[in-house]
């Protein structure tokens, strides 16, 4: 991870701080709230420029892992109830540790929870567990079984999500979740705990991807078989991607179901994955900081609801020209453009760039 | 659970089977030609029930002539997104290729909200009112769902005979399973690729007026129609047409059952499970085999 990606880290930490400010001098605080969603949708992004730009794997189903923590968080926090089970030994070092909390709902009701705390990682547990399966079962197969196969993911979750009533509350979803103590519903505070959870995850993928683990990633895009006889058990790293990745979708449905203290379907539409897959194409696939800025920009946009009702088509048309026109998304263009502006201006042949250039390099040099 | 109540399952189940297996054979027509999985295929399908409703509860055209005038315009529809999105390709990847489809699948129907709107659809059956019922031991079966199965079966009966028979199926399956050796022998792939596209529309939109009367049409009921069919295709072996056939017979007779005796809670994810299963026992699908899905015959 060279100096550039650290000034980049730099520039994200300080923007992090500016922002609250800068939106309280222009009066537009409310924004807050679509800056945290946001944050979660960068989230989601940074597994997926994972593991579709490095490991060559199209998830259309990731909605489907933030749900499954979403609901999974809501579900241990607000509705399981352990309460005539204090004495077993398990519940009582639960509640020692705090992993449980005992207390009385609004209906005078004795309840025994899961804390919010506990309650992420065990969702992401139940993530990775999801993942694994649906990984062991098709990441031997070509792309399409991957691609299906996690719409399908998606599908499942959402139908469960409107149907299981029972366990999900259908239509009407889950309310009254539990808030996380210490952030409570403060817009602020979730900016900073949400962001810095990026900024992390910024850092360590960025490492991972300068790393041996990520030159192989690389490699399984660029061709699985020569990877392959090049000694990178290709089959595992990719495995282990879709589990990462569906652990942080997780994670940051888990974050959702606390901030907002509701969750209901729409989370887990399956139209909501492929607007994920369009921020990464639009961020250049394999470009951790044009995945980030491409959902934080995006995922803005399609909040503000300025394109009204033809929202889902302009995305459709973005999605489409991106992918036909852009191969290494708009970052990729706009280093073409420039370069070409670079070429006019200097009218100096620079051919060695140019042959030299593919995406993953470029984005090196960019960020 | 009587004998009859299963019967009636069951064979509802091969009605909803034969709109998958129709939608699974659109799928494997543009597989064979270019490798593409075309998910805008459910798209195709809605399309022609759309088309259907507005002719003949609108326009007030008789079935007759609105099946065919549904087909023709979904078909056309097939050939511009052909033009428009898939044409100008160079060699993309396969995940370029599938994000593209989704994209097209997303703009389709986007388009077909703003130029319907979201509401649902129905039109009456061919032959009969809603309410009007053949018996047999016991069993009621719906008289469209004959319509259906037999929309499948002349569509199979049109595809093989157009596949075999004529000059230009012929080229089409030269393409398939050889592109360079079919260009060399005067063939133009682009052209066949693009005759894939207004077939596998086609296919879809007959599918979408046939299965109206039955389920009712809405501008969104696309995706779902992609997965089952899709997966219809899969469980049978891809690229095979009597596997599209029987994956999507199974997958329609196995979601009706479970439709008739489940609690809605987890019936679908019961079905998709089982399927997985089944995928994972069988990777190369019921009657798809390595060597099946490498010749990529229709």
């Amino acid at each position: 991870m060279g100096w550039r990606n650290w000034i980049g880290i730099g520039a994200l930490v300080l923007a992090v701080w500016a922002a609250p400010r800068v939106l309280s001098a222009l009066d537009a605080e409310y924004m807050l709230v679509q800056l945290n969603l946001s944050g979660l949708t960068v989230l989601v992004c940074l597994g997926l420029v994972l593991l579709m730009g490095y490991a060559g794997q199209l998830s259309l189903g990731h909605a489907g892992f933030f749900a499954l923590g979403a609901y999974a968080s809501a579900i241990l926090t607000a509705h399981a109830n352990l309460t005539g089970w204090q004495e077993a030994w398990p519940i009582r070092l639960g509640l020692a540790w705090q992993v449980l909390r005992q207390g009385q709902d609004f209906m005078g009701e004795p309840f025994v929870r899961f804390a919010p705390w506990a309650a992420a990682p065990l969702a992401m547990v139940l993530a990775a567990g999801a993942a694994l399966l649906l990984g062991l079962a098709t990441l031997r197969l070509r792309g399409h079984y991957m691609a299906m196969a996690t719409l399908g993911f998606g599908f499942i979750i959402y139908n469960l999500a409107v149907n299981f009533v029972s366990l999900t509350g259908g239509t009407a979803g889950i309310q009254a979740i539990p808030e996380m103590s210490w952030l409570g519903m403060d817009d602020g505070r979730w900016h900073v705990a949400i962001w810095a959870v990026v900024i992390v995850t910024m850092i360590l993928m960025l490492n991972t991807t300068h790393s041996r683990v990520g030159r192989a990633l690389r490699s399984i895009h660029g061709g699985e078989e020569a990877a392959r006889a090049m000694g990178v058990d290709t089959v595992r790293l990719k495995l282990i991607v879709f589990v990462l990745s569906a652990m942080l979708a997780a994670f940051a449905g888990s974050l959702y179901a606390h901030k907002f203290s509701y969750v209901g379907p729409e989370v887990a539409g399956v139209s909501e994955s492929i607007w994920l897959v369009t921020f990464v194409a639009v961020g250049g696939m394999a470009n951790l900081w044009g995945g980030l800025v491409a959902a934080l920009v995006l995922r803005m946009l399609f909040l503000s609801g300025y394109f009204g009702e033809y929202t889902e088509f302009v995305f459709g048309v973005i999605l489409v020209v991106v992918m036909m026109s852009m191969r290494d998304g708009v970052p990729g263009a706009m280093r073409q453009g420039w370069r070409w502006l670079q070429r006019r201006l200097s009218r100096r042949r620079d051919r060695h760039v140019e042959a030299g250039s593919w995406s993953t390099a470029e984005a090196d040099a960019l960020g | 659970m009587t004998f009859a109540y299963l019967l009636q399952l069951v064979f509802a189940g091969i009605a909803a089977g034969s709109i998958y297996a129709m939608v699974a054979l659109g799928f494997n027509v543009i597989y064979n030609t270019t490798g593409i999985i075309n998910f805008a295929q459910g798209e195709f399908v809605m399309i022609g029930g759309m088309l259907a409703v507005t002719l003949t509860q609108t326009a007030g055209v008789p079935v007759w002539l609105a099946l065919p005038v549904a087909v023709v315009v979904t078909a056309g529809v097939g050939a511009v997104v052909e033009l428009i999105f898939i044409e100008p390709l160079r060699s993309p990847s396969v995940l370029r290729m599938i994000v593209i489809t989704i994209g097209v699948a997303i703009i389709l129907r986007e388009a077909a909200l703003h130029v319907w709107d979201e509401q649902m659809r129905a039109m009456p059956p061919f032959v009969g009112d809603e309410i009007s019922s053949y018996e047999f031991m016991g069993a009621f079966f719906k008289p469209q769902a004959f319509w259906i199965i037999g929309a499948l079966v002349v569509s199979v009966i049109a595809l093989e005979a157009f596949f075999r028979l004529t000059i230009t199926g012929q080229a089409m399956r030269a393409v398939a399973d050889q592109r360079d050796a079919a260009a060399l022998v005067g063939i133009a792939p682009k052209r066949m690729v693009l005759l894939s596209f207004v077939v596998a529309a086609g296919l879809g939109g007959l599918a979408g007026v046939v299965v109206t009367p039955d389920t009712q049409i809405a501008y969104n009921v696309g995706t779902e129609l992609a997965i089952w069919g899709f997966l219809a295709m899969v469980i049978g072996g891809l690229g095979s047409a009597a596997g599209a056939i029987a994956g999507g017979l199974l997958i329609g007779v196995m979601l009706k059952v479970a439709d008739g005796m489940l609690p809605p809670d987890y019936r679908t994810g019961l079905v998709f499970v089982l399927l997985l299963v089944l995928l994972a026992v069988r990777p190369t699908g019921i009657l798809g085999s390595r060597a099946r899905a490498r010749l990529r015959e229709f």
